[in-house]
């Protein structure tokens, strides 16, 4: 069952594009990760999602209501995590937790949260630091036992141990059912949590792909040094990218291993290395425009 | 009423500033009352107001004919009051919904289950009730002074009745500038500066409708200035005319219908 899906959904500032025809389908359970450079629409599509903005556009639905005039309703169930915390400054850690959670029935109780983020109850919100404001939004939104969780850049502020905290809790969450829609330029997050990837570009979905996918079907990165190197290649399971001073670099694009060792076996080889083409190198050339080496 | 609360929490430091200030300045104010009834002191005040420019006594109603009577000595001097009363009332509703989304915390209540005719709702009778606590304040302070430098032949009833009528007065006509400034913030996408823009407004309206005394002419702009349907010296006189507050009424219900039907349009400015 799909909790989020849009369909050509479009945000315009006047003439400025946020996103433009935008579809896209999370399902439940899943934790979806949305990336894409500055500015491709990211924050757009999250605010156009929750209502912050309204379409100029498409349409949008989360648990098959409408986010534009249902919106409260979607609320209920959906907690949001924005890039940047901003709070009342004046409020205690705790008094803030509460205020957030009286707006859910049952309360939403933060408790546990602040002893797993390990945060200050009694401290101010003004005298927090980013990544300790950043565990005061993740708590709110976990308390409030979220079906859906919208994420913008959870991360950014946090030390190794809560961002731990965070991937832990976001398993559960997923365990429980809990869907998540994780927005991030933290490749290797999307990378170790997330079970479907979209890469938004200048407000288009440029592209949707599991990570079992990419994983599976990753290119190899093949670099020798020696002599008796190939000269030429086929431009399809194998493509030159540099060749000088008795080393060849190339990619290989075959899951036939054996005909990649035999083609080594032709070389007189005095080192050589095999690796995969990291994640972020193929979601790098997303953010860049450039071909895909996969 | 998670949101009144916290509005009202929030409202609560600047409301405290504001009635001290306003309701100490309204007590000490009618605490001059015996020092004007001497002859000397009256003479040199109407010596000073006779030096001032004819225009500027008719813009701020400064004529002094009849402050030997306390309910018109009382109606006189609350009328610089009342201009403070309104610049606060504009300052509350311009800031009532601008502050959060100057500070970007707005984010955090729009991602609540909150529908947001229930945010504008919550923002509006919070500012109400800090308006009216304000006032109540401010009354307080009037009261007491009143009681305290009664002449011995001043009706008691009737003092207060005039006491409370102009404060009456001064609440309807605060109370608009808020609404009018509420729906102004909305209007305006990002009303910054809530002070200086409330001050603008109040001034602005206030010069426009003292034109007519100033020049004789184009009359009808005296009631673009709420504070032309409550003057409280006539109030004093006449009690609150009752049509004048209908128009003041009608003027909130429209500035408020354009509040919600513009919040519940826009966007979220972060």
């Amino acid at each position: 069952m799909a909790v989020i899906e849009t369909e050509n959904l479009t945000k315009y500032y006047g003439k400025y594009r946020g996103i433009d025809g935008v579809s896209l389908s999370v399902n439940e359970g899943e934790i979806y990760g949305f990336i894409g450079p500055n500015g491709a629409g990211k924050s757009t599509m999250i605010k156009t999602l929750l209502n912050f903005l309204y379409p100029t556009g498409g349409s949008a639905r989360i648990f098959g209501l409408n986010c534009t005039t249902q919106s409260h309703l979607i609320k209920k169930q959906t907690a949001y995590v924005p890039a940047e915390t901003r709070f009342y400054d004046e409020l205690t850690v705790k008094d803030l937790l509460d205020y957030s959670g009286r707006f859910y029935s049952p309360k939403a109780d933060a408790d546990e949260w602040m002893l797993r983020f390990d945060m200050e109850p009694k401290k101010k919100i003004g005298q927090l630091s980013t990544g300790n404001k950043k565990k005061v939004s993740l708590a709110a939104a976990m308390a409030c036992r979220p079906k859906l969780l919208i994420l913008d850049e959870p991360t950014s502020g946090l030390d190794p141990l809560v961002r731990q905290t965070l991937f832990e809790a976001l398993r559960e969450l997923r365990k429980d059912g809990c869907t998540v829609f994780l927005s991030s330029h933290n490749l290797d997050e999307v990378q170790s949590l997330c079970d479907r990837v979209a890469i938004i570009r200048d407000g288009r979905i440029a592209d949707v792909r599991t990570l079992n996918d990419l994983t599976m079907n990753r290119a190899k990165k093949v670099m020798v040094t020696g002599t008796k190197l190939p000269e030429a290649f086929d431009g399809k399971t194998m493509k030159l990218v540099s060749h000088e001073d008795g080393r060849v670099v190339f990619t290989y694009h075959s899951g036939d291993m054996a005909a990649l060792l035999k083609l080594l076996a032709e070389m007189e080889i005095s080192d050589f290395l095999v690796e995969d083409i990291a994640l972020s190198d193929i979601f790098m050339s997303y953010y860049t425009g450039k071909e895909v080496s996969q | 009423m998670n949101l009144f609360k916290m509005e009202m929490r929030r409202n609560f430091r600047t409301l405290a500033i504001w009635s001290a200030v306003c309701g100490a300045l309204t007590l000490l104010l009618t605490l001059l009352y015996p020092a004007m009834l001497s002859s000397d002191m009256l003479a040199l005040f109407n010596a000073k107001i006779a030096s001032l420019p004819k225009e500027m006594v008719d813009m701020f109603n400064l004529s002094s004919e009849d402050i030997r009577q306390l309910p018109q000595f009382f109606a006189y001097f609350f009328q610089f009051v009342l201009m403070a009363a309104c610049v606060y009332g504009a300052t509350l509703g311009l800031s009532v919904i601008s502050r959060e989304e100057n500070e970007g915390t707005i984010e955090f209540l729009y991602a609540k289950p909150l529908r947001r005719s229930r945010i504008v709702t919550g923002k509006l009778l919070s500012a109400i009730a800090t308006f009216a606590i304000y006032f109540v304040v401010v009354t307080i302070g009037g009261v007491i002074g009143c009681l305290a430098v009664k002449p011995e032949a001043q009706d008691t009833v009737t003092l207060l009745t005039a006491v409370k009528s102009v404060m009456a007065g001064g609440f309807i006509a605060g109370l608009t500038y808020m609404f009018v400034g509420i729906a102004l913030s909305v209007a305006l996408r990002r009303a910054k500066h809530a002070a200086s823009l409330a001050s603008a407004l109040f001034f602005g309206t206030y010069i426009v409708g003292s034109i007519p005394k100033i020049t004789g002419v184009l009359d009808f702009l005296k009631w673009i200035s709420p504070v032309n349907y409550v003057t409280p010296g006539d109030i004093v006189m006449d009690g609150v005319n009752g049509g004048y507050a209908l128009i003041l009424a009608a003027v909130m219900t429209v500035a408020a219908g354009l509040t919600y039907m513009a919040y519940n349009r826009r966007d979220l400015m972060v």
